[in-house]
């Protein structure tokens, strides 16, 4: 079984793509027939080296089929189009018909120069990349940074892109928005220092998909909106307050951060397929009065969830409930909030349909600095 | 709201959000795109979703399996016909202004772009041979 892992040639779909094996081992796929089922491709196992050749235009697609490194072809197909599971058997490279052979002489198309290392890094790995670089006062006549500072830099932008995800693809339809949420595609991963500063590079966990797309821009490009406005505080607390919940504690939380150490952040990122990379800095005199206004905002930053569906337990004595929602079956559970004039009696398990709203509040487990949601019940009626 | 100057009707059933915003109206640049022959028919400037209506495009969103691909440069468009696929196939050109619908530009190594057509814009009358 081949797994697809990016695209190297697109016409109508893929047609030249890298995919790997359960072992990580890659292989250069050419795209040989397609029907209304499925995608039939030769596949041909390439070390690094080889598949570099090949994307620096030094050997011809056709030389890599007919002459494989280790005598093996494989046969891929999909199911339905379905390139997280090609399905492969071995051929031998006598047993290859003609008309599945490349033309001599094809070579990738040579890539464009890239016009920054961001953009330059995110072609190459093929994410996401983001550079984060600070300056806080230690820094500034020494190479040094304190370690929790640099730490607590990279925790809240994390969580900030984590939140910033969540938010962008709110209103999208809900089987999109599970489909997309089924892989982790708000999480980085830090590869690299800018030498002599502390500019982080960062990638996105997850790769480009089939088309060149990587989830986590929806993030940055929310961040991007609100940051735009930071010399203009009352705008920019307006939009985060539209934006709301999590993301809002998130983004006050990093102003607080850049203005409390005093460390000017600014950011630059680009997608493997963008042109260009987008930067954005936030001084220490802009974070300030954006901080303050969004922690003088008390109704922001409260997240609220609406459920509806029917009870599986209920728990009068200690104010816990579970119930098993009629969007998408998934069983949610939660507390009383103490704060509310709302009890659990009479409630029904099993068989009455109940319209809960709850407020969700994000509590940071003690040792591992993880956040879960708590679901907070505020009202409930029986529908 | 309008996010093109021009109202469009699409050649094919749209999802919604599609195409996305930051597509744009060309303007009379030259795009290129291979044919079965020439003269070419509809069926070359239709989507995989229009070819293959009943498939489950798992792993390509809908928006973009609706669209053609299209290139800027010549070279990179002629280049496909050395690919299994494509051997027997021509390259043809045409102008597309903002009556042909919006493109975007995705794969930028290749120069290629994802074109989502109008309904009154006819490729089949209005491209040329590009390849000898």
């Amino acid at each position: 079984m081949l797994k697809h892992s990016r695209t190297l040639v697109y016409y109508d779909g893929p047609e030249v793509l890298v995919a790997e094996d359960p072992l990580g081992t890659k292989h250069l796929c050419v795209l040989v027939e397609v029907d209304e089922t499925s995608d039939t491709f030769v596949c041909v196992p390439i070390s690094a080296a080889r598949l570099e050749e090949f994307m620096l235009r030094t050997i011809d697609l056709r030389s890599l089929i007919e002459s494989p490194e280790t005598d093996e072809l494989l046969k891929a197909v999909t199911s339905e189009a379905d390139y997280s599971q090609l399905i492969a058997g071995s051929i031998e490279v006598s047993e290859v018909p003609p008309e599945w052979l490349p033309a001599p002489g094809f070579f990738l198309p040579a890539p464009h120069p890239a016009e920054s290392l961001v953009a330059a890094e995110a072609q190459q790995r093929n994410r996401a990349v983001l550079h984060c670089s600070l300056n806080p006062p230690e820094s500034r006549g020494e190479t040094k940074i304190s370690a929790l500072h640099l730490g607590q830099a990279l925790k809240l932008m994390q969580r900030l892109v984590k939140h910033a995800y969540s938010r962008s693809i709110v209103e999208m339809d809900s089987e999109l928005r599970q489909l997309i949420s089924l892989e982790p595609f708000h999480q980085l991963e830090v590869f690299a220092f800018s030498e002599g500063s502390f500019t982080v590079h960062m990638q996105s966990a997850v790769p480009a998909d089939l088309v060149g797309y990587v989830q986590v821009a929806r993030a940055f490009e929310l961040i991007d909106k609100v940051t735009a406005l930071v010399d203009n505080p009352d705008a920019a607390v307006d939009l985060v307050a539209e934006l709301g919940g999590w993301f809002a504690t998130a983004y006050r939380d990093l102003m607080e951060f850049i203005s409390e150490v005093d460390t000017p952040l600014s950011y630059e990122w680009a997608m493997p397929e963008t042109p260009t990379s987008r930067h954005q800095a936030i001084s220490t005199a802009q974070a300030r009065p954006l901080y303050e206004a969004l922690s003088a905002r008390v109704d922001i930053g409260v997240e609220y969830v609406h459920l509806v569906g029917r009870l599986t337990k209920v728990d009068e004595k200690y104010g816990t409930w579970r119930l098993k929602t009629v969007e998408d079956g998934k069983e949610r559970s939660g507390k009383l909030d103490p704060d509310a004039s709302v009890d659990l009696s009479g409630l029904v398990i099993g068989t009455e349909l109940y319209e809960f709203q709850c407020e969700e509040r994000l509590e940071e487990e003690r040792g591992t600095g993880r956040e879960s949601a708590q679901l907070y019940l505020i009202s409930h009626r029986k529908l | 709201m309008m996010k093109w100057d021009t109202v469009y009707e699409w050649a094919e059933p749209l999802p919604d959000e599609c195409p996305p915003d930051d597509a744009a109206s060309p303007e009379g640049e030259t795009y290129y795109r291979m044919v079965e022959s020439f003269p070419p028919t509809d069926k070359d400037f239709v989507s995989h979703r229009e070819l293959y209506p009943n498939k489950d495009f798992k792993n390509v969103p809908e928006c973009v399996a609706r669209s053609c691909s299209v290139f800027s440069e010549y070279g990179c468009c002629a280049e496909l016909t050395k690919l299994p696929r494509h051997k027997h196939k021509r390259v043809v050109s045409l102008e597309l202004d903002t009556s042909s619908g919006v493109v975007l530009r995705t794969f930028r190594r290749q120069h290629h772009y994802s074109w989502w057509r109008s309904q009154n814009f006819d490729p089949v009358t209005l491209c040329s041979l590009a390849d000898s």
